[in-house]
């Protein structure tokens, strides 16, 4: 690979990195649906597992928009990226916390997240972004307890 | 960076920063697969060729540990007790020794356990050495420093202070 190609994906992976972090912070309170869903590429996969897949970027904008309502406040905690390159391809997985207010309730949660991103016009996209939720327990119980709250309520 | 390092060094040690932050995220990725799925097989082999063959792993709780089959036997002890473990290591800072073979990383985690079927939190950092033997980085001695491994319900303000490396 010439120095030029070696360059080039050490700033991609910075690149990806940087609109990973954008995309968690726009799905913190107060929650930005359209600039979350503008990181996308048009027909974008946002798989949620219990809590739904949704496809294209007017039924995520849609979600996220939506958790105004459903969840008053939540942070992200993403960190700990694994970002692979693989010319205007590439894909990340990473580790989550989350700090949400669940039905008036504190909970916390421990999740992993994974994406494909395509690099779209020079920029990239995420073409798919999933999620493995380990727990999501009121603060008050801990994950033996109750490992998984009602998200949907 | 000296300004008589040649482009290519340059690159190749921003190159091996990438490598061996990858490393440390594939360690904590496998050790959570492993103990999040009850497998009795792990650590498998997979998992253990992230270290090289004399590699130590050594903690103020846990004790210290040489060599791949004493790893085994320490990663194969916490799956009998733990059901559930999540790594969420960050901020990783990595110096990659003049010798291009050799680096230190430090890390903080933040771990959430279940171990005897209890919800633990765990506070630790991590200072680690690696090593690049055939072109490939290796660890080659983790050291974790336990801050705090706490039962969920009680916090960590009323644990007994943990001790230190070496003491």
């Amino acid at each position: 690979m010439s120095i030029e190609d070696r360059i080039r994906t050490l700033e991609e992976i910075e690149a990806v990195r940087r609109v990973l972090a954008a995309v968690g912070a726009t799905c913190d309170a107060p929650y930005d649906g359209a600039a979350f869903a503008g990181h996308f590429s048009e027909d974008g996969v946002m798989d949620l597992m219990e809590m739904g897949v949704y496809t294209g970027r007017a039924a995520i904008q849609e979600f996220i928009d939506g958790m105004r309502a459903r969840v008053p406040f939540t942070m992200h905690y993403w960190d700990g990226y694994a970002i692979d390159i693989d010319g205007d391809e590439a894909t990340a997985t990473w580790y989550g916390f989350e700090t949400p207010n669940l039905n008036g309730t504190a909970h916390i949660g421990g999740l992993t997240h994974d994406a494909t991103l395509k690099k779209i016009d020079g920029c990239w996209m995420v073409t798919r972004l999933g999620q493995e939720l380990h727990f999501m327990t009121p603060y008050d119980k801990g994950w033996v307890r109750q490992r998984v709250a009602d998200q949907t309520a | 960076m000296p300004s008589e390092r040649t482009v290519e060094q340059r690159l190749q040690r921003l190159e091996d920063i990438a490598a061996v932050r990858q490393l440390k995220h594939t360690y904590a990725k496998l050790m959570d697969a492993g103990l999040c799925h009850e497998n009795a097989a792990w650590p498998d082999d997979r998992f253990l060729a992230l270290f090289a063959d004399d590699a130590i792993w050594e903690s103020n709780v846990h004790g210290r540990h040489e060599g791949r089959e004493a790893l085994r036997a320490l990663f194969a002890g916490w799956a009998a007790r733990l059901t559930f473990a999540k790594h969420h290591t960050i901020a990783p800072s990595i110096d990659i020794a003049p010798s291009g073979v050799e680096a230190t990383g430090h890390w903080y985690t933040w771990e959430t356990i279940t171990a005897d079927g209890r919800p633990i939190w765990l506070a630790a950092t991590y200072d680690d050495d690696f090593v690049k033997r055939d072109g490939r980085w290796l660890i080659k001695h983790v050291r974790s420093h336990i801050q705090f491994r706490s039962p969920y319900h009680q916090g960590w303000a009323a644990e007994a202070p943990l001790p230190q490396m070496g003491e």
